[in-house]
């Protein structure tokens, strides 16, 4: 279980322009003890607040999505979860283990999956030696590291890969070496940090359905992931949050996110001289978003409408622009749909400059 | 499809039931991961044993050129107890350098070769890692040293046969190792508190450059001229050089410091352990301070 509780992150930072870095460190070091220069903070301080009151809980056994755009605060919050970064505020706690007072527990009972897995490796040391390391350092004696080790292995596919460099691994197979690493170690918690971005599609759908069917459904392990991929995040997660601009926007089951718009979202078909109605629906106070698909006949419109709006509202607004009603029709919704409804009225993060005296 | 077919034989079905964390605090953990941390660094080592090789070369024609030079300088007075005097310096002087340096290499290598982000993400305090890295450092060291003083012998270097002494200038090394170590951290620190990334800190910089020229490593402290000989005795690295010198060759040079009715060796062991003291509690203090603030920016994280 991962539980997350009003945590915030705020970044205080060094103006890069007015304390620009010389290229010579010494004459910073010099600059600083002359007192020219605040090594610590910079002559010009700023702050951004990348995380803001965020809570949830992944319970036991759970496949929970962390869903936002690039930016969004999902890494920030993953790295205070794998206790990699502080929290400025709020409490984090892994399997019961507070991040701050029980950090090498914490860090005991999760496996963390950076998105570049290369990122949690030696490369300069085969498979099976890193596998070896990574058991010995979670306190597990030779034998038994060796005979999970293997065992870890053949469960992600890469049994005959145990002399192989990790630099010598597809990107895809490091991100499963790195998933070894937390079998090896049966740890509870998986964090993974949007294991399929820099991953083909092929071997993306191969390493959703290894996490999907065997690490969370089979081994029984409660997996943290996030991702950007709306698709992916409907697809595999019994819940999601979604992150935007470091706040929770929401939280819950597709399903249920999804049956909250079903109503809402609709589809009109236009040929390319009903072309005008466009104008007038982007003007329409019911709807929230319009995107525009070209087709074969003209032009598919994709509607969502604004709450408290559906299929009756939708037929007073075709019947108003002259539609036929076989044009219109309502549509399942997307988490796409869902983002774009929860997000849309979110204030820009808080960051604040000021000038040192 | 990779792995995403259960295997009747595969005992990871049982996983759910299985997750039985080992210890991961005491001294029995620490005693498992020592060896362990200092293995993966001489697989490090051996993956790049030709570089190894060539520093080892390197230091050794270095060493050489000062024998060559006092052979050619003292010409007649040239003796073994010059040699020895000068083979003690050197090997002690690079030992203590490596242990100046270690801690600040072991993090820069670790975040440069993208290491250290797996390091954070286990249950190991980076402060063991550190110290485990530092070891095997000094077990190289130890082997530079041999070189270093089989060049010496080679010179005319004769060192002290008695077991007693050469056990207290082990004693000795190894508690000048610690104080220096602890000097070490605090430079290590650095890395994360004024994020002096560059391989080059402030700290094992200006400490290392006042070691090599005041702690005694090529000529006595005693040539010094008056503000370099004070700043050679805030060293612990010249007590030590001091101590070994007397056990090993009975070096008659003016003593360092008088302790009460102390000899001049139990005078530099007591100024040493307590400078040992300082400045391993410093240097812990200083890393804690530095990992924490690591923490809040995320200075040592280079995933994004």
């Amino acid at each position: 279980m991962i539980e997350v509780e009003h945590v915030s992150k705020v970044f205080t930072y060094a103006n890069p322009d007015a304390n620009a870095n010389s290229p010579d460190m010494w004459v910073d070091y010099l600059l600083s003890l002359l007192g020219k220069k605040n090594l610590f903070h910079g002559a010009s301080r700023g702050r951004t607040v990348a995380v803001d009151d965020i809570s949830f809980t992944v319970n036991t056994g759970e496949f929970f999505g962390l869903l936002g755009p690039n930016g969004a605060g999902k890494s920030t919050l993953v790295k205070m979860i794998s206790t990699i970064l502080a929290p400025t505020a709020g409490t984090i706690r892994i399997a019961g283990h507070d991040i701050q007072c029980q950090s090498a527990e914490a860090r005991a009972s999760i496996s963390v999956v950076p998105a570049n897995g290369w990122l949690s490796m030696d490369s300069h040391i085969s498979v099976d030696r890193n596998l070896a390391f990574w058991g010995r350092l979670f306190g597990l004696d030779a034998t038994m590291t060796k005979t999970r080790a293997r065992e870890a292995l053949l469960a992600v596919g890469l049994e005959d890969q145990g002399a192989t460099l990790p630099t010598a691994l597809s990107t895809g197979m490091r991100q499963r070496l790195a998933i070894a690493k937390g079998l090896l170690t049966r740890t509870p918690c998986f964090v993974l940090d949007e294991p399929t971005a820099n991953v083909d599609p092929v071997s993306a759908a191969d390493i959703q359905e290894f996490i999907r069917a065997r690490l969370n459904r089979e081994f029984g392990q409660t997996v943290l992931m996030t991702t950007h991929n709306m698709t992916e995040a409907e697809r595999l997660c019994d819940r999601v949050a979604i992150v935007h601009r470091g706040r929770l926007a929401g939280c819950g089951a597709p399903a249920t996110l999804l049956a909250a718009r079903a109503d809402r979202v609709a589809e009109i078909r236009l040929t390319p001289a009903q072309a005008g109605v466009i104008a007038a629906l982007r003007e329409h106070p019911a709807i929230l978003r319009l995107q525009e698909f070209p087709t074969e006949t003209g032009t598919t419109l994709r509607l969502l409408l604004a709450e408290g709006n559906g299929a009756r509202e939708l037929a007073t607004i075709a019947s108003g622009l002259e539609l036929s009603a076989e044009d219109v029709r309502t549509v399942s919704p997307s988490l796409e749909d869902v983002f774009f409804d929860v997000t849309r009225d979110m204030p820009e993060p808080e960051s604040i400059e000021e000038l040192a005296a | 499809m990779i792995g995403t077919q259960p295997r009747p034989t595969d005992p990871l079905v049982l996983v759910r039931d299985a997750f039985d964390p080992a210890p991961v605090h005491g001294l029995p953990y620490l005693a498992n991961i020592i060896p362990v941390l200092m293995r993966r660094q001489a697989q490090l080592w051996l993956q790049f044993r030709v570089s190894s090789a060539m520093d080892i070369l390197t230091m050794l024609a270095q060493a050489s050129v000062f024998f060559f030079v006092g052979r050619a300088i003292g010409g007649g007075s040239w003796s073994a107890a010059t040699a020895g005097f000068l083979a003690v310096g050197i090997v002690t002087n690079t030992f203590l350098q490596e242990a100046l340096s270690g801690p600040y290499r072991s993090i820069a290598n670790a975040y440069w070769s993208v290491r250290l982000e797996s390091l954070l993400l286990s249950p190991c305090p980076l402060i063991v890692n550190v110290i485990g890295d530092v070891l095997w450092i000094l077990v190289n060291a130890v082997l530079s040293g041999i070189f270093l003083a089989a060049i010496g012998a080679a010179f005319g270097a004769r060192l002290s046969a008695n077991p007693g002494e050469l056990l207290l200038a082990l004693g000795v090394l190894m508690l000048g190792t610690v104080a220096v170590l602890g000097i070490g951290l605090v430079s290590a620190s650095m890395f994360m508190l004024i994020n002096a990334k560059g391989f080059n800190d402030p700290i094992s910089w200006f400490v290392g450059v006042l070691q090599g020229l005041a702690a005694g490593a090529y000529f006595p402290p005693s040539e010094l001229p008056g503000p370099l000989y004070a700043v050679a005795r805030c060293l612990p690295q010249t007590y030590t050089i001091d101590a070994i010198r007397r056990l090993l060759l009975h070096d008659e040079t003016p003593r360092l410091a008088q302790v009460g009715t102390l000899s001049p060796i139990a005078s530099d062991l007591l100024i040493v352990t307590g400078m040992t003291a300082v400045a391993l509690v410093l240097g812990v203090i200083s890393f804690r301070i530095g990992l924490r603030k690591a923490r809040r920016d995320g200075g040592l994280s280079r995933w994004s």
